[in-house]
Formats: structure tokens, sequence, C-alpha cells
């Protein structure tokens, strides 16, 4: 082995992988030939002082900074949370309906609307109990429609809120 | 060099553990355990404290995310560095286009940016900081690579995974990263044999 052979090998070698047979017979070649050795201990050097270079500490309050962003929803949990809201599209539904229907009886098309005919209908006027009452009463089922409606958007404002929601998923 | 001693292994695996249980202050023991080896990484990949500060606390919340796919019978500190890697490649990608429209604007605009972070105020030898600021030459590959394999002490295959390149191209990388800083540092005087 030569100084040629050892520097060219040098610029291609991780002494930190410590190929023990390599360095051997370099280091016996180094023991005659001061510029290789300087070259080996300067690498050396280098690959140890890489290997100790500072850490750079974040600042005080990363730890807190972290805690606290784990702590909130992610996105999934969110979109889980909003998920749960589905189940009131039904009533949602429902009362969207009963405020089309009032709107319809309130303002027929001249007479021609379907809506008109249907809440005329002898089988929807004969109807007993709350239908019955509602159908012979429209500014009734006209202010129960809007109030359903009012509770209905309260809850989903609500639910935006919720503290459960927030810590969805990360209980 | 930090190495992940099977002690603490079993601490940051018991954390874990804890955490999936329901426990998510135990998820305070891995962040301590790591905070500094990701925000080295980042300040180095980023060359700004306040956005690699940012993108550390990103890796852990990324990291928390995806606890339930890490394997606790592996050593957490290499998947910590491929999280990391991979989201500053995303801010690279992100922020390419600003970068590049601000440094049109900004050319004739004197900046510290770049040297913000460790090398004068946190490093207190002169000679670390030396050896800091010529890492910080290096491209963003070779940079990770130095501090991934010496830094952290990762292997070369672990290296590569968390840059998602080729054992090889770590070495390149290395080899490559290892004659510029000698370049660097004995052009400014303190070469090996004067350290």
């Amino acid at each position: 082995m030569n100084c040629q052979e050892i520097h060219a090998r040098l610029e291609s070698t991780l002494l930190r992988d410590r190929d023990w047979q390599w360095l051997r017979e370099a280091m016996r070649h180094a023991e005659q030939c001061p510029s290789c050795r300087a070259r080996l201990a300067e690498t050396h050097l280098l690959e140890q002082r890489l290997a100790a270079l500072p850490a750079v500490e974040p600042s005080a309050a990363f730890l807190e900074a972290v805690m606290s962003r784990i702590a909130q929803p992610t996105p999934s949990a969110v979109r889980a949370s909003r998920g749960s809201r589905w189940g009131l599209l039904q009533p949602a539904v429902v009362c969207l309906g009963a405020l089309g229907l009032a709107v319809a009886y309130l303002f027929p098309a001249a007479g021609q609307s379907w809506l008109s005919n249907l809440w005329s209908s002898p089988r929807l006027t004969s109807g007993t109990g709350l239908v019955g009452y509602l159908s012979q009463h429209p500014p009734w089922a006209i202010l129960l429609a809007g109030l359903a409606t009012l509770l209905l958007v309260a809850g989903l404002t609500a639910s935006d809120r919720s503290p459960e929601g927030a810590l969805d998923g990360h209980s | 060099m930090e190495h992940e001693d099977p002690v603490s292994q079993q601490e940051i695996a018991a954390a874990v553990e804890a955490v999936r249980s329901g426990n998510t202050q135990a998820y305070a023991t891995v962040v301590e355990r790591f905070q500094a080896s990701v925000m080295t990484l980042c300040v180095s990949l980023l060359r700004d404290r306040l956005a690699a500060e940012e993108l550390a606390q990103d890796v852990f919340v990324r990291a928390y995310q995806r606890l339930e796919t890490f394997d606790v019978r592996r050593p957490m500190k290499p998947w910590l560095m491929k999280i990391t890697y991979q989201l500053a490649h995303e801010r690279w990608r992100t922020h390419a286009r600003q970068v590049a429209q601000q440094r049109a604007a900004a050319e004739n605009v004197p900046t510290d940016r770049c040297d913000a972070g460790p090398p004068n105020r946190l490093l207190a030898e002169e000679q670390s900081a030396a050896l800091w600021q010529a890492v910080q030459t290096l491209s963003a590959s070779q940079r990770a690579a130095v501090l991934l394999y010496y830094r952290e002490g990762l292997s070369i295959e672990q290296a590569a995974q968390a840059m998602n390149i080729t054992a090889g191209s770590v070495k390149t990388h290395l080899f490559r990263a290892r004659s510029q800083i000698r370049a660097t540092l004995e052009a400014k005087g303190l070469g090996g044999d004067k350290s």
C-alpha cells in the first residue's frame, strides 16, 4: 500500500464504519509516513468533530407548544365530529319541507299549484290531532316550522363549539 | 454523537404505548428526548431558526398523528428523522416559488436569514461555529447526510431510508461533504492539523 492509494481510499472511506483490515494496513504504512499519518489523523479528527456537532435546543416554550397542538383536534377528528351532525339531516329536511308547504299554501301560483291542491286535499284536511289542526290553521304551521328551523340552526352552531368534539380522538 | 441506548429505547416504547392507551401527556417524554435532534436537523435544513422551530413542532405533531404506525421494537430516532426530512421537503416545495419571487425582489437588500441559527449565538467554541458554518455551505442533501450519519449516529442504511435515497447516494453525499468541509476549514486556517 502506497501513499497515493491511502489518500485515494481515504476520500471514499468512512472511518466510523471501521474497515479494520484496511485500517491496519494503512496504520502500518503511516508509521513510516508522516504525510499519510497526518492525513489519517486529520480525517479521524474531522469525523469526530462532525459527530460532536452541538445540538440546537428549541425555545423553552417548545414542549408546551407541541403538547398544546396535539391536544387540539386533528382534521380527521373534526371531520368525524362534523359527520355526527348528519344525524340531524332528517329533521332538517322535515322542517324545511313543512316550511315549504306553508309557503306554498300562502303564495299559491294563481291556485294552480299542486302543493296548494295537496294542502286542501280531503285526506289531509279530514285528519285528526296535530296534523288536522295545523292543516286548518296555516299560521300555526308556519310558526312551528320556523321554530323548528331555528332550533336546528342553534343545535348545529352549539355542536361546533362542543368541548367533546374538540377532544374527539384524543382521549 | 447521540445514541439511542437500550434503556432509552425501552422508555420511549413505554411512552408510546402509554400514548396509545390514551395518556396524551406521555408524549412529552418523546418530545423531550428527541427535540434537540429534530431541531438541529431542522435548523440545518432550513437555515432559519424561527422556521426551523415551526417545522420541528410540525414534525412532532405529525409523528403523534402517525404514532399507530410506529414499530416500538425499532429505534425512534430514524423514524423521526425521516418525518423531519419529508416535512422539510414539503416546505421547500411549498415555498420554492415564494422564495424565488422574494429573492428577485430583495436582490439588493442585505439579509441575515441564512446566518440565523446556532453559529454565533448558540455555539460557544469558535471551531465548532466554524465547522457548523462549513456544514451550512453544503447542499441540503449533503447537510442532511452529515447530520444524520455523524451527529445523530444513524447507519448508512437508516440515513438512506430517512432521505429516501440509496445507501450509495448517502455515501457519495458524505464523501463530497467531507471534502468540501475540509477545504472550507483550510481556507479559514482551521484545518485538521490546527484543530
